[in-house]
């Protein structure tokens, strides 16, 4: 009887340990430390935005962390502004637009994520600079040509600075000539459209692109043009198909066996008219 | 007792012996298991059942072939026997018509069976695209089973008038019979409407099983699959149809004929007419087979060489020879003897030949499904083979017994031969009915 007693009071002690411990183990976890991926971006005439990436490491390798809440601050010598906040999306991205008023010729913005229950505090900061990105489109009888022009705000040429330029497509932009062109003394890139380029209606969007630039970020500037290849619509959407809905059954298929199905049920009726007539008869 | 009460009296449905009952419960049993089976699956889905990625169609689709094949075996003996006027069919009919229409009825179960979400079943009916194979498939056995039920029914309309009469010491199965019999009296009016109705009826049934073996056969060679690619696969159905139709048919005879004592009725010159109709069947069929295998062979392109090699080869190698040996070869060359011919060595053949030729519906489909003309990629190792799980099994056991369960409790209640014809035929009339007129 004695020894019973033992060993409940034993098992109760082993259970009392293991709980506080747990409960130990549980509020000593550590928050988990977040990567930011953070950059600027600019198209000129339309917008400045950041793109945020959050991501975290485990066990598996780096895992993207969505729905993180985030605010944008841009800093100055005086003060703070709180320029918003936002959340990454379930791939861990998020796409942040700077007001125009809000963006000066120097900047400098940090992004916060604070008092997260899972992630550790942090803060990412991104410098960047205001830039003049001014690209035309000349259509003439001698050609095609984009001119492009990099200048700081001052009105200072940059040079020697790469500019991509590319026809707009969905995923990723179609090179015109060599791609890459480097701007001249004068911040100047010209560059001859000397293909034809194809598209669903016959317009067209170029670009011009400096990309990833250390002071400037993604900048981008765009032109829409009318002179591309039309291409043909191979849809069979509206047509009557063998793999259309029922509603755009082709009209052999409807008539035919609409017939032989009609043929049947007449001779159904007769069939059932002459059964009847036995019966009456 | 006068000719027509014998011959009345040996034609009128009959309660079951005791070995019918037992029969009726091994049938009851299997059903049993059967639904027992797909009431699982309907819980459980469809992983009980080896269908995978690749062998999508497998036994239930396999079953379902040969249900509709069989079904063939109404229109062969109501139908084109009737048109080309020969007497000696008139006891086997109505036998033929009851398999027709118990082969049709569980065909189109098994498609039901077949299906992931049988609830949706009326979806069918609702939104139906007549470019589909399935919707063809769907009408035609709709529209075949009425007809079957009509052809069964029609023609046994005088029975029905004269079971009425002939159970008159029993009042529940006379009204039962009555109604059946819709006020037949055997006028001439009434004489010359049936007849009619009876020739529409045997005339629709012709193409309308053509159309159904066709459409069947079709749902197979509108896909682009190695080993249905084929423009003759309409005809070689029907051939196949055609052999598995009589084989049932014979066989149903043979047990009819014993346990019903039918010989004075079905005799052995009837089996000694179906055994001859089985050699042409088999030697058509056995063409059809060989123009169906030779040509790819002949063309040797990869995937189907793959497939034949694996058919007369390779892992379905024992069923396609036992099949095509068993099946066709054997019993066309031992049916061209006088003595195979008789009841009983005719019903042993006849049974060899049903069960190859649901073997055949098999080779037909599994191969085909395994041979992708995609690689398999992404899929474990186990799913680029197939043999039916326990539950399809017994679910494909239960549809092969509810069919003779079907025939059997028709057989219970429906003259086997028919009554009427069989009186005319033999210029037998009712004596003491003339008498007192």
């Amino acid at each position: 009887m004695k020894t019973v007693q033992h060993i409940k009071w034993f098992n109760t002690i082993i259970l009392l340990i293991v709980f506080a411990g747990s409960f130990i183990v549980n509020a000593q976890e550590e928050k988990q430390s977040l990567s930011i991926g953070l950059t600027y971006h600019k198209n000129v005439g339309v917008e400045s935005f950041l793109k945020i990436s959050t991501s975290f490491k485990d066990e598996n390798g780096w895992q993207n962390a969505s729905k993180v809440p985030f605010e944008v601050v841009k800093i100055t010598q005086e003060e703070e502004i709180s320029l918003g906040t936002g959340m990454t999306d379930l791939s861990g991205r998020a796409k942040f637009v700077i007001p125009t008023d809000k963006v000066g010729l120097e900047n400098s913005i940090e992004l916060r994520i604070t008092d997260h229950p899972v992630y550790e505090d942090t803060a990412e900061p991104l410098d960047f600079k205001e830039v003049d990105l001014k690209a035309k489109l000349n259509v003439s009888t001698d050609g095609k040509q984009i001119t492009a022009t990099l200048l700081d705000m001052e009105g200072n040429p940059i040079v020697d600075e790469g500019l991509k330029v590319q026809v707009k497509r969905l995923i990723k932009g179609l090179p015109i000539g060599d791609g890459v062109y480097y701007t001249d003394e004068t911040g100047m890139v010209v560059v001859d459209i000397e293909e034809d380029y194809h598209s669903f209606d016959g317009n067209l969007i170029f670009e011009v692109v400096l990309e990833e630039h250390d002071e400037f970020g993604t900048v981008r500037s765009q032109m829409h043009a009318d002179f591309g290849i039309a291409g043909t619509d191979l849809s069979t959407y509206d047509k009557r198909t063998l793999w259309s809905p029922a509603g755009k059954t082709p009209l052999f298929f409807l008539i035919f066996p609409n017939i032989v199905l009609l043929g049947i049920l007449g001779i159904f009726v007769y069939l059932i008219r002459n059964l009847i007539k036995i019966s009456k008869s | 007792m006068s000719t027509y009460n014998k011959v009345l009296n040996d034609l009128a449905p009959k309660k079951f012996s005791k070995i019918g009952v037992v029969w009726v419960a091994v049938l009851s049993v299997v059903t049993l298991l059967g639904i027992i089976a797909y009431i699982d699956q309907i819980i459980n889905g469809m992983k009980v059942t080896n269908l995978r990625d690749y062998a999508l169609w497998g036994v239930y689709i396999s079953n379902f072939v040969f249900f509709v094949a069989t079904s063939f075996v109404g229109a062969i003996t109501a139908s084109i026997l009737r048109l080309t006027r020969r007497k000696w069919r008139t006891p086997l009919v109505r036998i033929a018509e009851m398999v027709s229409v118990a082969c049709i009825a569980m065909a189109g179960l098994t498609i039901i069976l077949d299906m992931g979400r049988p609830d949706r079943l009326h979806y069918l009916f609702m939104y139906p695209r007549l470019q589909s194979p399935i919707t063809w498939d769907v009408l035609i056995i709709t529209i075949y089973l009425t007809f079957s039920i009509l052809l069964l029914y029609i023609p046994n309309i005088p029975d029905f008038a004269l079971l009425k009469k002939y159970y008159q010491h029993k009042p529940k199965w006379s009204k039962f019979y009555a109604f059946l019999a819709i006020n037949w009296r055997g006028t001439e009016k009434q004489k010359k409407v049936h007849e009619k109705t009876i020739q529409v009826l045997a005339v629709t049934m012709i193409p309308l099983a053509l159309i159904l073996q066709t459409i069947d056969a079709w749902l197979f060679s509108t896909t682009f699959r190695i080993g249905w690619d084929s423009p003759n696969l309409g005809a070689y159905f029907i051939a196949g149809a055609f052999v598995a139709g009589t084989a049932a048919l014979i066989a149903t005879a043979f047990v009819v004929r014993k346990f019903y004592n039918m010989h004075e009725y079905i005799t052995e010159k009837h089996f000694d007419k179906l055994g001859r109709l089985l050699v042409l069947a088999c030697l058509v069929y056995l063409y059809f087979n060989i123009s169906e295998y030779l040509i790819p062979a002949y063309k040797s392109t990869q995937g189907e060489i793959d497939h034949i090699n694996e058919m007369f080869f390779g892992h379905f190698a024992w069923m396609f020879w036992f099949v095509v040996g068993g099946g066709l070869i054997l019993p066309a060359i031992l049916l061209l003897y006088r003595r195979m011919r008789k009841p009983f060595p005719l019903f042993i053949i006849a049974i060899l030949v049903v069960v190859t030729s649901w073997w055949k519906r098999y080779v037909i489909v599994t191969p085909t499904m395994l041979s992708p003309l995609l690689p398999k990629q992404g899929v474990s190792e186990d799913w680029s083979s197939y043999f039916p799980s326990l539950h399809e099994w017994l679910i494909t056991g239960a549809t092969l017994a509810m069919a003779l369960l079907i025939i059997t409790i028709l057989m219970r209640f429906v003259p086997v031969i028919p009554i009427q014809r069989t009186l005319d035929e033999n210029g037998i009339t009712n004596d003491e009915n003339d008498d007192k007129n």
